[in-house]
């Protein structure tokens, strides 16, 4: 290469690709891929382009409604049960008598509670405000003082909450009192006494408010809430003032403080001169972690009212867990939720997931999506010659009673899918039980983990091993007397639950010990067997019920979405956004409205100036760019348009020039900057009116 | 018998100060110092002498007496609201007027106004009244907020009796470690120093406070002469930790308590050489040789650490990398191309084998900031290496960061501009814990440490 071609390849060469200017003109102006909206009043919109019958829309959103609300309730349910056991021992702490010191008139330490919350700071407000109720419920004769970092700035204003808190405790003590009073017509003594307190309350004074909360024998619960947020200048005079008043009034105060940081870290932002003055005790408070593995159970394992649930995939349900120690509960149950949301609304054929079907409608259309299910279609490969050869035939032609006939068999298997599962696990369990001392699962969602984490569904040759994690069963099975074993195999075979799994590994009765060994992979295969028999996606028609991973992706959008990404395709589509039904109104996206026409030509400025960043190079001259942008606009078909809406606000533009100049500079200026507040392009430090470009990625 | 002879007798070995505050304080004279500074290091007695001498002429009906824990206050205008709201108290004044009076002061300048305003009321409704001498003693007045300024205060309290002869009656009584602090010291104030008690004083002081409980069937003379040998056994032991601050004394004899007391207790009497004190210091030897007596920990059983997501734990780690790393090093250090990687066992050396003796550990400085993209890059790096997956850089990133600032456990400096990126932060979480951490997600965080 010479050098002038050297120095050609670094110019800079401004094209402008004709066909870039030309927005692809969409058929329909609006914006939508199957779902059509309609004017009913249920946020559905009517699928398969449309043609999904009415009822069948009204059904599905009736069907969610229906189906969270039960989900919902057991969920709560759940939470309500777990919440019960949190606060026992908090509850015994406050309970327990001080102990004479070793001096007298010795100084005494602060008691406090130091709630571990977890790590999950969303689930806090939650849990703090559980704690507060009960505290404030439970514990007779407190006054609960709850501090939190976001307004407690400095010492004084905490001192200032503190004062007022104490104050409309008092307060809400003598409305009582006074509503008591009332009814014996005695109320005067008791409302100067409120009077009182009111003008009080702009001066604090904590000395007087400590005698009356000592003076009407009440305790004192300071709820520091989230103490690893508090500054340590803030935390140490606190507690050393409340150690003092502890002192002073007889230990009528108690700390709660609230941690979120594993325990090691929360210990080194405590002075040692300050740990002195407290009394600690350690509550484990969060339970957010019980009461997700409840839920998840109660998810999975089921077996009343099938139609309720929706059937989770086993590899979602491992990820689900993963989930669990980052998000809140209330996350958690959302997550759930809008997988719910997500399937119902989504889903034509979601409406086959009950029990009830004069609701529902089938029209051709529908059938056509029957054939068209990834799960219908791949079912062949589990099929052997002679049936696939069948199946293909039943597919392309129009046998609707054969498709009903295999519809209905698969909605049989799916369920009872969580049935053979659960029987599975009570087989599992019953075993463990019977072999075992010790245990190697305690939970049926933890032998879920074992038998599915390393599931290869698409390969089952890789799975030989998959069972290895009960070696210590086998072990105990050829540790047990024959005597044992025999009558575990008989009770097996007969119980009409399990013995569906040893269909085709059949079990027998030993006649020595050797034969144990060769029993126990007649176990092993039949598990293998039936786990194989567990893969949701050899069921076809599973679409209608089962939520696969791809809810994860659907998760991460709605919670997660990457920032960058989106930025990205949102000024590359930006039809998908500006036309969307859900949120434009469908009568300005008439093909003639003149926003559309403008946005056939010129779309947001912004947009225009990405997509000629996008072609030019890495280091662009201001002016050169501000000359192409302006020469990219079509002129000549923008004039009448802006024309048409400047008459309509009734503004008056002369189409000098001058003024098309005007009207581009302040087009490209404005969103040179929001280019730039985007971070895809910055000035050069060194060198005035460069441009330099920040992100390569897509372009 | 009068006030001081009484009060000697309750406070033991201070009678030098207290006929030195005597001859300051004498109503009976009708002599009444309008101010003082009493100065004194912790736990000399200071507070309690004077409280008890002042009580003591309060109930002789001498004087009037109040007394303000200054630290409680914190703030100037809240000790002049605590001394006003008492001496409205003290004169009965009715407390609809309290409210209106003490909201009338907000500061010093208004402050001898409400004061003769109070003394205007007291007049009218209690003509015939004896005028007695009212002594507010201020405790720990130096220990305000960093930005009250204790030293104006006091020099504005000492002249309230030069505002109007109707206040001279006020006596202000500042309790100090030390005179200096307040910087009163040119008003040639009245000055009493209280000395350290001698450590006999004290074990003297701690055995006759010392309860005895009647649940350990030993006569009270015996249990005391046992307390007694406790004390002296102790506090010889750790006298060089204690130096005669009784502060530091008490919880840690309260702590050792019940190692002594358990055996005697159990066997109903006091033999020698099986339960009496010196057999069990012999016995418990390796007990008072740890840090047991005297270490405050939050909570002494092991408490299982609530564990953090994975992600988040990079997060610290990282974090830590890059406070305690000079941002020359990174290229080697977190670099994915292998030549600059292939160096970093060579530099690694290389700077080893230089002066380490004299230089001190990049751990022992207090951490380094840096800027937020610097962690991002370094998180990617070895998240990306050692987890063998992508890390996304989505919305969560972003808040679990947020999330550890909010819990200070990375800071957020207030140096830059927020908006336009280049925001320095800090990571507060110490080695022991990030070195846990790093353990638990299977990450060898030594090799990513110039040291």
């Amino acid at each position: 290469m010479s050098f002038d071609d050297f120095m050609d390849s670094q110019k800079v060469v401004y094209e402008l690709a004709g066909d870039a200017l030309q927005t692809d003109e969409p058929s329909v102006p609006v914006f939508y891929t199957e779902g059509v909206p309609t004017n009913a009043e249920i946020p559905f919109v009517r699928l398969l382009n449309g043609n999904e019958p009415e009822e069948n829309q009204h059904r599905r959103y009736e069907l969610f409604c229906a189906n969270w609300s039960k989900q919902h309730a057991s969920i709560s349910r759940i939470l309500a049960a777990a919440d019960e056991h949190m606060f026992v021992e908090l509850d015994q702490f406050f309970r327990v008598q001080d102990t004479p010191t070793v001096f007298l008139g010795q100084p005494r330490n602060v008691s406090t509670a130091l709630l571990n919350l977890g790590p999950n700071i969303s689930n806090h407000s939650l849990l703090l405000d559980k704690v507060w109720t009960h505290l404030d419920r439970e514990i007779a004769n407190a006054i609960v003082v709850r501090l939190s970092s976001k307004v407690c700035s400095t010492v004084s204003f905490t001192m200032k909450i503190l004062a007022t808190q104490i104050t409309r405790g008092l307060k809400t003590e003598l409305d009582q009192a006074a509503d008591e009073a009332e009814a014996e017509s005695d109320a005067d003594d008791a409302m100067s006494d409120a009077d009182e307190d009111e003008t009080q309350s702009r001066v604090f004074d904590m000395d007087s408010l400590m005698e009356k909360v000592y003076a009407k024998e009440k305790i004192l619960i300071v709820m520091v809430e989230d103490a690893d947020s508090f500054p340590t200048a803030i935390l140490t005079p606190l507690v050393k003032l409340m150690w003092d008043y502890n002192n002073a009034y007889d230990w009528a105060i108690k700390l709660v403080i609230g941690m979120s940081t594993p325990f090691e870290i929360f210990q080194e932002k405590l002075p040692k001169l300050t740990v002195r003055y407290l009394q600690p005790k350690y509550f484990e408070i969060d339970n957010s972690d019980t009461a997700v593995t409840h839920i998840m159970e109660e998810l999975l394992f089921n077996i009343h009212d099938p139609y309720n649930s929706l059937i989770f995939d086993p590899k979602l349900v491992l990820e689900f867990l993963k989930l669990k120690s980052r998000v809140s509960t209330a996350q958690f149950i959302n997550s759930i939720k809008i997988i719910y949301m997500g399937h119902y609304f989504s889903q034509p054929l979601s409406v086959m997931w009950t029990n009830d079907f004069t609701k529902t409608k089938l029209n051709s259309y529908v059938f056509d999506v029957f054939k068209r299910l990834p799960s219908v279609r791949s079912y062949s490969q589990y099929l052997d010659k002679e049936s696939a050869q069948h199946f293909h035939k039943l597919l392309l032609t129009d046998n609707d009673e054969d498709l009903g006939k295999l519809l209905r068999t698969s909605i049989n298997k799916l369920i009872l899918w969580r049935y053979e599962m659960k029987t599975f696990f009570d087989l599992l369990n019953f075993m463990q039980e019977y072999f075992l001392e010790s245990s190697v699962w305690t939970q049926n969602l933890d032998l879920f983990r074992l038998t599915f984490q390393n599931v290869h569904l698409d390969d089952p040759d890789k799975n030989l091993d998959n069972f290895e994690f009960l070696q210590p069963l086998w072990q105990g099975i050829s540790k047990a007397s024959l005597h044992d074993i025999n009558s575990f195999v008989k009770t097996v075979m007969e119980d009409e639950d399990f013995g569906p799994i040893f269909q085709e590994s059949q079990l027998w009765k030993l006649s020595s010990k050797t034969e144990v060994s060769k029993l126990v992979s007649t176990l092993n295969n039949a598990f293998l067997q039936h786990l194989e028999d567990l893969d949701l996606n050899k069921i076809p028609f599973r679409e209608i019920c089962c939520v696969d991973l791809s809810a994860m992706d659907l998760l991460s959008n709605s919670f997660n979405p990457k920032i960058r990404e989106t930025c990205i395709d949102s000024l590359l589509n930006s039809q998908n956004y500006l036309f969307n039904t859900m949120h434009s109104d469908l009568k300005q996206l008439h093909p003639e409205h003149p926003d559309i026409k403008l946005y056939k030509l010129l779309e947001p400025s912004v947009i225009e100036l990405f997509k000629l960043s996008r072609e030019a190079g890495v280091v662009s001259n201001v002016y050169d760019f501000y000359q192409v942008f302006k020469s990219s606009l079509p002129r000549e078909q923008l004039e009448p348009v802006l024309q048409e809406r400047t008459r309509q606000t009734g503004i008056q533009i002369e189409w000098t020039d001058l003024n098309w100049d005007k009207m581009t500079l302040s087009w490209f200026l404005k969103s040179l900057a929001e280019l730039q507040t985007l971070g895809f392009v910055r000035e050069v430090k060194n060198k005035s009116d460069t441009l330099e470009k920040l992100i390569w990625k897509d372009l | 018998m009068d006030s001081l002879s009484v009060t000697k007798t309750n406070c033991r070995y201070r009678s030098e100060q207290l006929d030195l505050l005597a001859t300051y304080v004498r109503p009976w004279d009708g002599f009444m110092a309008p101010s003082m500074l009493v100065e004194g290091p912790t736990s000399s007695g200071k507070t309690y002498t004077l409280r008890q001498y002042f009580k003591q002429l309060e109930q002789d009906g001498q004087i009037r007496f109040l007394e303000i824990q200054c630290e409680h206050c914190l703030t100037r205008k809240a000790i002049l609201h605590a001394i006003l709201r008492g001496l409205i108290r003290l004169l009965g004044i009715s407390s609809q007027n309290e409210a209106e009076l003490v909201y009338k002061c907000d500061g010093l300048g208004t402050f001898v106004d409400v004061l003769k305003r109070i003394e205007h009321i007291n007049e009218s409704n209690h003509p015939d009244e004896e005028r007695k001498p009212i002594v507010f003693l201020l405790d720990r007045v130096e220990r305000l907020l960093p930005n009250e300024n204790s030293s104006e205060f006091c020099f504005a309290l000492s002249r309230v009796h030069e505002q109007s002869p109707m206040l001279n009656r006020y006596s202000f009584v500042y309790v100090v470690n030390r005179a200096d602090s307040v910087g009163i010291q040119t008003l040639a104030l009245p000055l009493v120093t209280f000395s350290s008690y001698k450590l006999d004083q004290i074990k003297d002081i701690l055995t006759r406070q010392f309860r005895y409980t009647d649940t350990i069937s030993i006569e009270q003379a015996q249990f005391k002469q046992f307390a007694r040998q406790f004390i002296d056994v102790i506090l010889d032991t750790y006298s060089s930790y204690f130096g005669t601050d009784i502060g530091l004394m008490v919880p840690v004899l309260t702590k050792l308590w019940p190692t002594f007391i358990t055996p005697v207790a159990s066997m109903g009497r006091i033999q020698n050489g099986v339960n009496d004190v010196l057999t069990t210091y012999q016995n418990k030897k390796a007990l008072l040789q740890s840090e047991f007596g005297l270490a405050d920990e939050l909570a002494t059983e092991d408490i299982a650490s609530s564990d953090l997501p994975t992600k988040t734990k990079y997060i610290l780690i990282a974090a830590y990398l890059a406070s305690y790393n000079d941002p020359k090093y990174d290229l080697i250090l977190f670099s994915k191309q292998r030549e600059a990687r292939a160096n970093r066992k060579v530099r690694h050396s290389k700077r080893k084998s230089g002066k380490q003796s004299q230089q001190l550990s990049a751990r022992m400085l207090s951490p380094q900031a840096f800027t937020i993209e610097r962690l991002l890059a370094i998180l990617h790096a070895i998240y990306d290496e050692n987890r063998g997956e992508k890390l996304a850089n989505d919305i969560e990133l972003m808040s679990e960061l947020a999330t550890l600032s909010t819990l200070k456990a990375i800071m957020k400096l207030k140096l830059g501009d927020t908006i336009g990126g280049g925001t320095k932060w800090k990571c507060n979480v110490n080695w022991s814990v990030i070195k846990k951490f790093a353990e638990e997600v299977d990450f060898s965080i030594e090799n990513f440490l110039m040291e």
